[in-house]
């Protein structure tokens, strides 16, 4: 990958990330800083590593990066900067998207992680088990698992009619 | 009762009881026993693990099997409904659950249920984007401005060349002159021996082969040369309207710095032996006297000739650097090639000899 191409990667999914840890982690600081490590990383080996998979090794990165930020943040402290239900731009979802949104919140963490893969990046099952270290058929379960969860956790606020 | 049941060894007839293994008059004693101490009674259910068997969610189960559904029932309801929005039915399953789903509206209603668990991306920015992008960094070294400018120039050189031969192209084989030219300002033949060759141009690409060849020939209009070196030179540069302007001219020399102490040959152009095939050029003997003012022409032993030594000249005038360029084609004796020289730099390449 190029510096060019490097740039662009930052164009293309720098936001992309930013939203897919910001969604797990519920903290905006954590995940800048898992951001900017990730690209930090992926520079540092850029120039082994294909153009068409910087995507996907922005994300496997990011993931691994989050899962050890977060259990160092388990360790220490409490979730400082827990802010983003305060962030303006998750407050705008839709009733549904939003009740959606703390379902999610309550999946097991690797439950949560391969729905955003999935609804979010849009991910196949076989790119998210590259993605998690997982195979697809765990993939699978995981995704069909939370999806019950979150069907049956819509159902009891009543908001699927 | 032949053995007293007490306090301190009463938990092997509790679990001889509890197995049933006891005779009926220890039992009736050992419930005798508990009667009187019923704080030693303890629940059963604690005891026995409960074998009632689990029963697995069947999304579970259909989950792990790997071959497709055949038929849709309740206890698959749930698989095919997230199968579907999730879009990894196979090709039967998604005909079979489509005409399930046709028949029962309350299954179309699961379904729209767990479409409704699909999150919709929503635009969450990262905020110091530029931040993470890697700066450009232009790093162009002296060595590599000094070859670029040297290659430009070299460009140049060959698509003057490459219009000068296009001009000769044009013009044909007739009027096209190649005119002697022994150092004087006055370049106008003295005497029949000095008559101009002809130029004809060749098949073969510039730089690599010879590309005029030089004929003796008469003009046919007559009109072998020109007295003004002005006239001769600026026309090669623009339209060659006029046959007689494209005769290459060598400059005065006292103005170019090359031809100073040194002996001046005149332009050498190959020539062929038939119209069709170049071959080694060949002097004339008009050019054979000539003196030349070509640097590759003074190492003596070479069938190097400059084809286009106005242009070299002039190049060489208006830069104030050695500018030469000789080509010539391989023979059975000597080698072809081409060479270029502007300034300190120098190109060249040497062709085997014609077997």
């Amino acid at each position: 990958m190029t510096r060019k191409e490097y740039n662009e990667a930052v164009e293309l999914y720098a936001d992309n990330l930013y939203r897919f840890v910001v969604k797990h982690t519920q903290n905006r600081m954590l995940s800048e800083d898992v951001v900017q490590e990730t690209f930090a990383k992926v520079w540092e080996k850029h120039e082994s590593i294909d153009a068409s998979k910087a995507k996907s090794y922005l994300f496997t990165t990011a993931y691994h990066q989050m899962v050890d930020v977060l259990k160092k943040e388990k360790r220490t402290t409490s979730f400082e900067g827990q802010d983003v239900k305060q962030d303006d731009t998750l407050s705008h979802l839709f009733d549904v998207q939003k009740t959606l949104q703390e379902a999610v919140n309550k999946l097991p963490e690797i439950q949560k992680t391969v729905i955003l893969l999935r609804d979010y990046e849009g991910y196949n099952y076989n790119e998210i088990a590259e993605i998690t270290a997982l195979n697809e058929s765990q993939v699978k379960v995981y995704i069909f698992r939370a999806r019950q969860t979150l069907k049956n956790y819509l159902k009891s606020t009543e908001l699927v009619a | 009762m032949k053995k007293l049941i007490h306090t301190d060894n009463y938990e092997s007839f509790y679990l001889d009881y509890l197995e049933g293994t006891l005779s009926e008059e220890e039992r009736i004693a050992f419930e005798e026993f508990l009667a009187a101490n019923p704080e030693l009674q303890i629940d059963e259910e604690l005891v026995f693990l409960d074998d009632t068997p689990e029963k697995m969610d069947p999304l579970q189960k259909y989950l792990l099997k790997k071959e497709d559904l055949s038929i849709v029932t309740g206890e698959n309801l749930e698989y095919f409904a997230i199968g579907k929005v999730e879009n990894v039915l196979t090709a039967n399953e998604e005909k079979l659950f489509d005409g399930y789903l046709a028949k029962h509206p309350e299954a179309q209603k699961l379904v729209a249920d767990y479409r409704e668990t699909r999150l919709q991306p929503s635009a969450v920015l990262y905020p110091n984007k530029e931040d993470l992008k890697e700066k450009e960094v232009a790093l162009v070294s002296w060595k590599f401005i000094a070859r670029s400018a040297a290659a430009a120039a070299i460009l140049l050189l060959f698509l003057k060349l490459g219009f000068n031969n296009s001009n000769h192209t044009k013009e044909g084989t007739s009027n096209t002159v190649a005119q002697n030219n022994s150092g004087k300002k006055n370049t106008q033949p003295k005497s029949e021996d000095k008559k101009p060759a002809k130029l004809v141009p060749s098949v073969g690409s510039i730089g690599e082969d010879d590309t005029y060849v030089a004929q003796k020939s008469t003009p046919k209009n007559g009109n072998s040369g020109h007295s003004n070196l002005k006239e001769r030179t600026a026309p090669v540069q623009k339209e060659n309207k006029n046959p007689e302007q494209l005769i290459p001219v060598q400059p005065e020399l006292e103005k170019t710095p090359l031809a100073e102490n040194k002996p001046h040959h005149p332009t050498i152009l190959p020539q062929v032996k038939d119209d069709k095939q170049p071959v080694a050029p060949t002097l004339n003997n008009d050019v054979n006297k000539a003196p030349s003012k070509d640097l590759a022409s003074n190492t003596g032993g070479s069938n190097m000739k400059n084809p286009i030594p106005l242009i070299t000249n002039t190049l060489s005038e208006k830069t104030k650097t050695t500018v030469d360029f000789q080509t010539g084609k391989a023979t059975e004796t000597q080698k072809g090639g081409f060479f270029v020289k502007i300034g300190k730099f120098e190109v060249s390449h040497k062709s085997s000899k014609k077997k």
